[in-house]
């Protein structure tokens, strides 16, 4: 069975100090075995050390627990109990005594029913009592009013004259701690807050310590007076109510008797009139004469230009008035030259004279407008076709009159616009211009233009060359605006008209620039030319060697030559001929054959590439490697981006508005930009 | 009263009767005197787990009759 005996394990087992194990079949002892009797004493040394003690113990254990837990069951219940019939016991407690019904002296029905009304004449009596109390106080406390009286003795935190007079102030008691011991204090809150706004700037003004401005009121002189504050800590600038009106500090100084000596202003005003005289006016002195008289001689002024006709430019000022001394004057004039003068002393006489310049010069042009004007008009009403516009005339004179002419976003912008209206009004007058020419054979006046042609074919020499000058250029402005539709914006042409519809289209588009297209041309026929040249230079030589072959061999010399011979003589003269041909078109070449050259470079997508574009491309190729990842991407993005574009309308406006094709406009006609927004 | 196999799977192999009771450590004095080596020497363990500590007994260990236990050289780290 087991390798180890039973004998060896248990002496082992022994020496160990353990039981030995039980011998199966050597000694079962004979008769019943008690166990020993210090084997308990044995466990009770240590307790549940082996596992069957515990097992043992489990029971117990479990039985112990169970009869604990069931011990303090009851007890809590019994102390449940014992407290439930406590709070009975109290609860009948407040029960006990008389109740209502157990109150009255013991008699029948009828007895209470005769003593109710007694019983009611008490509550009355008790309510009347109590409201009779209540009217008592009542009237004790009308009695009572709060006077002046009230407030003696009581502390104001401010002082007297810090009350203005006529303005009611509302005061509150100050806020102390509980336990402070100073008595009641009235301050108002406005005026407290208006002392510490003071404080707070005076804090913030650097302090000096003298001052001679500050003047003590009061006379009391102490040294060094700046640190009183310090020291003594703040003065508290308090009164006290006496409840008649007064303060206590009144009474008390009027008590004292402390009178101090009054003190007497003086004025200083008499040492002002010794002082020495002021070289400078006074500002308040100075008179500044008004302009009644100014304007009324400026008008006559101006009124005595406009009678001018050779317009001499009136001097205003003492140099030009020098100046032209030897002019011959009135003496009104310079009377009233002179008057003038003294009257602008005060004004910069330069600017003066430059105002009345430009003054003059404007109504000088308007007048030199005005008969031009009635002019026209008078013309119109005989040419006129029933539909001329007069609200073209009249914005026209507006136009001229005003003044200043004022240049900014919207006049540009309407001025584009009117464009339209422009050509309209334009158109009219061309239409009534070639009536007119119509009705008169006048072809030599064509040359000067847009001069006016009267009924008679006279050509109008009222109108002014500024005038000529402008109608032409409103032609050309016209002959520039033509294709502008209403939007004020050219309509764009369309590939279904034709060749030059489709380049016209492509230029808008700026796919083709504008190119020197007489240069290129010029530069084809040239080489035409050349090609035409060369090939009539060759065939002019090849017909000269025929012929001259020809009378070669209707000589008597190549008919006794031998064949050799004539071979050779042959090769000969054709040397001769090739030499002489391709002298002359070296010639040629020398004289007139220009080269253009030009570098194209295309790339995957058949676009042509510029310089830079080009060099890029060959460098990669060169090295052979390309652009980074999103180098490439941005350049497929630019590439598609400029494919959309071809693709959409000049004038589309989904993209960026009106503004882009605005601006493409704009830049097309060299204007300044244009912007709606 | 139980009996386990001790095997050290190299050719040493002994069934050593014993309590389940017994603490380990008495368990493998058992153990060295069958096999002839010191007791520090001799680590028990179950196959797959952690060696048996001295102070254990074999019952809570969970070892019973017909139990093989592993062992090997216990080199004291």
């Amino acid at each position: 069975m087991a390798d180890l005996s039973v004998e060896e394990a248990n002496k082992i087992r022994l020496s160990m100090g353990l039981a030995p194990l039980p011998v199966p079949g050597a000694s079962a002892p004979s008769g019943p075995t008690f166990k020993h009797a210090n084997e308990g004493g044995d466990s009770d040394d240590e307790p549940a050390s082996t596992v069957e003690t515990r097992q043992a113990a489990a029971y117990d254990n479990w039985k112990k627990l169970q009869d604990e837990q069931d011990a303090k069951k009851k007890r809590e219940e019994r102390i449940a109990a014992i407290q439930k019939a406590r709070e009975r016991a109290a609860g009948f407690a407040k029960l006990e005594g008389k109740g209502l019904a157990d109150e009255g002296e013991e008699e029948d029905d009828l007895a209470w029913l005769k003593n109710a009304k007694k019983r009611q004449r008490k509550i009355a009596k008790a309510e009347q009592m109590q409201k009779e109390f209540e009217e008592q106080e009542r009237q004790a406390a009308e009695a009572r009013q709060y006077t002046e009286a009230d407030l003696a003795g009581v502390k104001v935190g401010h002082e007297v004259d810090q009350f203005d007079d006529g303005e009611d102030q509302i005061l509150v008691l100050k806020d102390t701690a509980v336990d402070a011991e100073d008595d009641d204090e009235l301050e108002a809150v406005a005026l407290k807050e208006k002392e510490k706004l003071q404080e707070r700037l005076d804090a913030k003004r650097r302090k000096h310590a003298y001052d001679p401005n500050d003047v003590d009121e009061s006379g009391e002189k102490s040294i060094l007076a700046q640190y009183d504050e310090e020291i003594d800590g703040r003065k508290k600038k308090a009164f006290t109510l006496d409840g008649q009106g007064r303060t206590v500090e009144e009474l008390q100084k009027a008590a004292g008797g402390i009178f101090k000596p009054r003190k007497v202003a003086i004025s200083l005003d008499i040492l002002k009139d010794d002082g020495p005289a002021n070289d400078y006016m006074d500002v308040s002195e100075v008179k500044i004469k008004k302009s009644k008289k100014k304007s009324k001689s400026k008008s006559s002024k101006r009124k005595r230009i406009e009678d001018d006709d050779d317009m001499i430019m009136v001097p205003t000022d003492e140099a030009a008035d020098e100046m032209e001394i030897e002019e011959p004057e009135t003496a009104a004039q310079k009377l009233k030259m002179k008057n003038l003068f003294d009257e602008s002393f005060v004004d910069d006489d330069d600017l003066q004279a430059k105002l009345a310049e430009q003054r003059r010069q404007a109504i000088k042009k308007r007048k030199k407008m005005r008969p031009e004007d009635i002019a026209r008009q008078l013309r119109e009403e005989v040419t006129s076709t029933p539909e001329t516009p007069g609200v073209v005339e009249s914005t026209e004179l507006v136009e001229e009159d005003a003044g200043a002419l004022v240049i900014d976003e919207t006049t540009e912008f309407v001025h584009n616009l009117g464009a339209n209206a422009d050509d309209d009004d334009d158109e009219e007058e061309a239409r009534r211009r070639k009536r007119q020419k119509s009705s008169h054979i006048s072809n030599g006046v064509e040359s000067v233009g847009d001069m006016r042609i009267d009924e008679e074919g006279d050509v109008d020499m009222e109108q002014s060359y500024a005038e000529a000058a402008e109608a032409e250029e409103r032609s050309i402005s016209r002959a520039r605006s033509i294709g502008i539709t209403g939007t004020g914006l050219e309509e764009e042409k369309t590939v279904d008209q034709g060749l030059g519809a489709t380049l016209a289209l492509l230029r808008q588009r700026g796919v083709i620039e504008n190119s020197d297209g007489g240069d290129k041309n010029a530069q084809f026929r040239e080489r035409q030319k050349f090609l035409a040249d060369k090939q009539r230079a060759e065939e002019a030589a090849e017909r000269l060697r025929k012929k001259h072959r020809e009378s070669e061999r209707h000589s008597t010399r190549w008919q006794t030559m031998t064949p050799r011979e004539r071979e050779e003589w042959a090769r000969k003269n054709n040397v001769a001929a090739d030499q002489l041909e391709s002298r002359k078109l070296a010639e040629i070449f020398n004289k007139e054959y220009k080269p253009t050259v030009e570098l194209n470079y295309t790339d995957d997508f058949g676009r042509q590439l510029n310089q830079k574009e080009a060099f890029k491309m060959l460098s990669h190729q060169f090295h052979g490697k390309g652009s980074g990842n999103t180098k490439t991407k941005k350049h497929l993005d630019k590439i598609a981006a400029e494919k959309r574009k071809l693709a959409e309308s000049s004038l589309e406006a989904s993209r960026a508005g009106m503004s882009s094709a605005q601006d493409q406009q704009a830049k097309k006609h060299k204007l300044a930009g244009v912007r709606l927004q | 009263m139980i009996i386990v196999t001790v095997n050290d799977r190299l050719g040493t192999k002994a069934q050593i009767p014993c309590l389940a009771s017994d603490p380990v450590k008495v368990f493998k004095a058992m153990v060295a005197a069958k096999i002839g080596r010191p007791v520090h020497e001799i680590m028990l363990k179950r196959q797959g787990e952690r060696p048996f500590h001295d102070q254990l007994s074999l019952a809570d260990y969970g070892i019973s009759h017909g139990v093989q236990i592993d062992l090997e050289l216990n080199t004291g780290d």
